[in-house]
């Protein structure tokens, strides 16, 4: 068994958020296969980009009501 | 299983065009030679023509490999390397030829069959694939022990090694990911996240707290100008307009001038258009009421009058003060006739002197002539004779001198000193005579002055001036009229001045309650922002990134988990087979068994090794560089056995780094055992002791290849040693 079938069974295993973890697992596996170690980073940096970017919009909009 | 039976390699690393070709006809294959001369590059080929690009780049797994790993030769245009293998069903051959670049340009891979078929491109990659039955990354750990391996596990940082022994376990996939998870730093961007998120909370309560003083402030001052607390509310605000409506009318009628009136507000959102409105309709009605108009009017012309009196009573003093000086200089030096004249009588007295003093001047140069004769002559005894009759005098000489000493150098010097002194006298008159023109001209101007101060005058008041008439008096009396006037409107505006004040305060007390309605409904929006769809969004958000992070982390544990449990099964199947290596290498007296331990690290999420002796006593505080080697090769040699695959040869790189001689002699046991279980051996070495042993105590049939005398043009010298 490879290390990403490992991990994925453990995924399944679980009790919370299966689905969305297996997806997330399956997007660190493909970026990982695809460029190794930095990629890996970079997606998951990436996936959190937008919702900070939403985040931060949020608040400045919600300063505004001050 | 399938065995190696040769290589030929061409234009790959270290070796150039020539060329270089092994047999591999015995079970152990030794590659000598110092450093940098082609041994490693032997090995790598092996790899290189079974795997092609999995060998490269950081997807390798080997650190050496990330970056500019050279495939081609620098002195070739292509590198090619063949390998021909024996399996069950007979020889397979191998070739593998790569270009420069990352393109497709001078790749290509080819099988040739042993059923005699040569397939090529990507049906060679799957004959490859189907014959090694082994990921490039399984063949790093139990195929190929590169020398990286043994350096990383003699690495001094216990969290090092443990990720060397992680990856010697062929486990680097599960260390790579968390690597990446762990770069990844989502906790730490969650966490600056949040504290903005509760700056933003303590900014609310903060914002709460400004807006309600300034209610509180704003609602006593509303209270202090007369407002009552029913006035506070839109309402009373929208009354309060209505009344400053009507002020505004009947004030418009007081005045007695034409009034628009504007458009109620029917909303008190719309107050404060017109309160701005009512303002300056209020500012018109006054300047346009005539009373008003005609004070200002009055103001303006009492200014004016102001300026032309003072203009003219400067002139006025001016005019006095320069006839006054020259007054006094006339008195003093006397009137411009007077000093001409005086000028005109020096000037005869100087042009006397001067006639006298010309008159005496031939005798006096006759007499110093003939001093200046006789003196020449004096020291011949001819001083006494006259120079121009020729007669002798007594005491000539004498006679001259005494007669230009007496009268004609005095004369002269007193008629000289009498020029001067006129001289002097003249000059003075002179500058009397300018000092005179000087105040004349002054006191012109100031005549000037006073008279255009008077035109002045005289047009302001539209009269005509004569010289009887003082301009500055007949001013005074016409500001006292203006003062007089304005006094009258004044009385008659003071009343209407407390209406304009009484609207104009009312308009404000109505601003004033808009601000109070403005700051209530901010105040109640500040209350309810967390009603507002922004804030759910925000919360959500929140949550999201939350569940996003707590995921990734799930996996990270995870990934640990996994890769203990998988660490744990591999040292458990290849324990037995690790143990004994290391025992045999090492031969510690006081370590009879070695027994591996593995936990899950709790920072990085890596393995933790701990390596203890029969009785459960730690051993890595005493391990040796040279036992740590040990250590190493014994967990290679042990994943040798533990994979199952069809590859029937080891590959061996610098295994004797930091071991000792006898543990050097004793791992050319471990390797005849290897030997011994049916697999080739392929080791490349410099260690010249250790070579000394392979040959002298390895008892298997071997070929040694010398490579030496790398030059960049040709590459290595390849020979066989018979």
């Amino acid at each position: 068994m490879t290390y990403k079938e490992r991990v994925r069974e453990k995924i399944a295993s679980g009790t919370a958020r299966r689905e969305e973890r297996s997806q997330l697992w399956e997007e660190i596996t493909k970026a990982y296969e695809e460029g190794s170690i930095e990629q890996v980073e970079s997606a998951l940096t990436a996936g959190m980009a937008d919702i900070t970017l939403e985040f931060r919009h949020l608040l400045e909009k919600l300063e505004h009501l001050l | 299983m399938f065995n190696l039976k040769s290589v030929r390699i061409e234009g790959f690393r270290g070796f150039s065009r020539n060329g270089a070709l092994f047999e591999f006809s015995t079970p152990a294959v030794l590659l000598y030679g110092d450093q940098h001369q082609g041994k490693s590059s032997v090995l790598n080929a092996l790899e290189w023509c079974l795997y092609g690009d999995e060998c490269l780049g950081a997807k390798s797994g080997i650190r050496e490999r990330v970056g500019g790993w050279e495939v081609v030769n620098r002195q070739a245009s292509s590198a090619s390397v063949q390998v021909v293998v024996e399996t069950d069903s007979g020889l397979v051959t191998v070739t593998r030829t790569g270009g420069r670049g990352k393109g497709k340009k001078g790749r290509q891979t080819e099988v040739a069959l042993a059923d005699g078929r040569v397939v090529r491109g990507d049906e060679a990659e799957r004959e490859i694939a189907r014959m090694t039955r082994l990921s490039f990354k399984d063949f790093a750990t139990a195929v190929y022990q590169h020398q990286e391996s043994i350096r990383a596990v003699l690495v001094q940082l216990p969290k090092d090694r443990n990720e060397a022994i992680d990856r010697l376990l062929g486990l680097g996939d599960y260390r790579n990911v968390l690597d990446g998870i762990a770069r990844a730093k989502l906790g730490g961007i969650q966490k600056e996240l949040e504290t903005e998120y509760k700056k933003f909370q303590a900014r609310v309560e903060q914002a709460l707290a400004v807006r309600r003083s300034d209610l509180e402030e704003k609602k006593q001052a509303a209270l202090a100008k007369g407002l009552k607390g029913s006035q506070l509310s839109s309402k009373g605000a929208l009354e309060l307009t209505r009344e400053i409506a009507r002020a505004l009318e009947a004030f418009a009628l007081d005045l007695g001038v034409a009034h628009t009136p504007s458009a109620l507000p029917s909303r008190w959102e719309e107050i404060a258009t017109f309160a701005v409105v009512a303002e300056r309709e209020l500012d018109r009605l006054w300047t346009q009421a005539p009373d008003v108009a005609e004070q200002s009017q009055l103001n303006q012309r009492r200014i004016e009058a102001e300026r032309i009196k003072l203009e003219y009573d400067r002139a006025s003093k001016e005019r006095a003060q320069s006839r006054s000086g020259l007054r006094a200089f006339e008195t003093e030096h006397g009137k411009r006739q007077s000093i001409a004249e005086s000028i005109v009588q020096v000037q005869s007295e100087v042009d006397a002197a001067r006639e006298e003093v010309r008159s005496l001047a031939p005798r006096a140069e006759l007499v110093k002539e003939g001093m200046a004769l006789l003196r020449a002559v004096d020291d011949r005894g001819l001083a006494d004779v006259c120079p121009l009759c020729g007669r002798r005098v007594p005491n000539l000489l004498r006679h001259l001198e005494k007669e230009w000493t007496d009268r004609l150098e005095a004369q002269v010097r007193a008629l000289n000193s009498a020029v001067e002194e006129l001289q002097v006298k003249k000059t003075e008159l002179e500058r009397l005579a300018q000092e005179h023109s000087e105040l004349l001209r002054v006191v012109r101007e100031a005549e000037a002055a006073l008279a255009k101060g008077s035109q002045k005058a005289a047009k302001f008041l539209e009269r005509t001036l004569t010289e009887a008439d003082d301009p500055s008096a007949l001013l005074t009396k016409q500001i006292q009229k203006v003062d007089a006037r304005l006094k009258q409107i004044e009385s008659a505006l003071s009343e209407k001045r407390g209406k304009l004040g009484a609207i104009s305060e009312s308009i404000s007390r109505a601003g004033l309650v808009v601000e109070i309605l403005k700051l209530e409904n901010k105040v109640r929006l500040i209350e309810k922002i967390a009603d507002t769809k922004e804030y759910n969004l925000l919360e959500y958000v929140r949550d999201e990134l939350a569940r996003v992070v707590n995921d990734v982390d799930v996996i990270g544990t995870l990934v640990g988990h996994c890769l203990a449990e998988e660490a744990r099964e591999r040292v458990s199947t290849a324990g037995r087979a690790i143990d004994n290596h290391f025992g045999k290498i090492c031969q510690n007296p006081a370590v009879t068994s070695l027994c591996i331990e593995v936990e899950q690290g709790t920072r990085s999420g890596g393995n933790s090794y701990s390596f203890c002796d029969q009785e459960g006593r730690e051993l890595s505080p005493v391990l040796s560089l040279g036992d740590l080697n040990s250590l190493a090769l014994s967990i290679f040699l042990g994943m040798v056995t533990v994979y199952s695959h069809p590859i029937g040869f080891v590959l061996m790189d610098d295994p004797s780094q930091s071991l000792g001689t006898d543990q050097k002699r004793r791992l050319v046991e471990v390797i005849e055992a290897v030997c011994d279980s049916g697999r080739q051996v392929v080791l490349a070495t410099m260690d010249a002791e250790f070579q000394g042993f392979l040959r002298e105590y390895l008892g298997k049939a071997k070929s040694v290849y010398q490579i030496s005398g790398w030059t960049a043009e040709s590459g290595p010298s390849v020979s066989v040693e018979a």
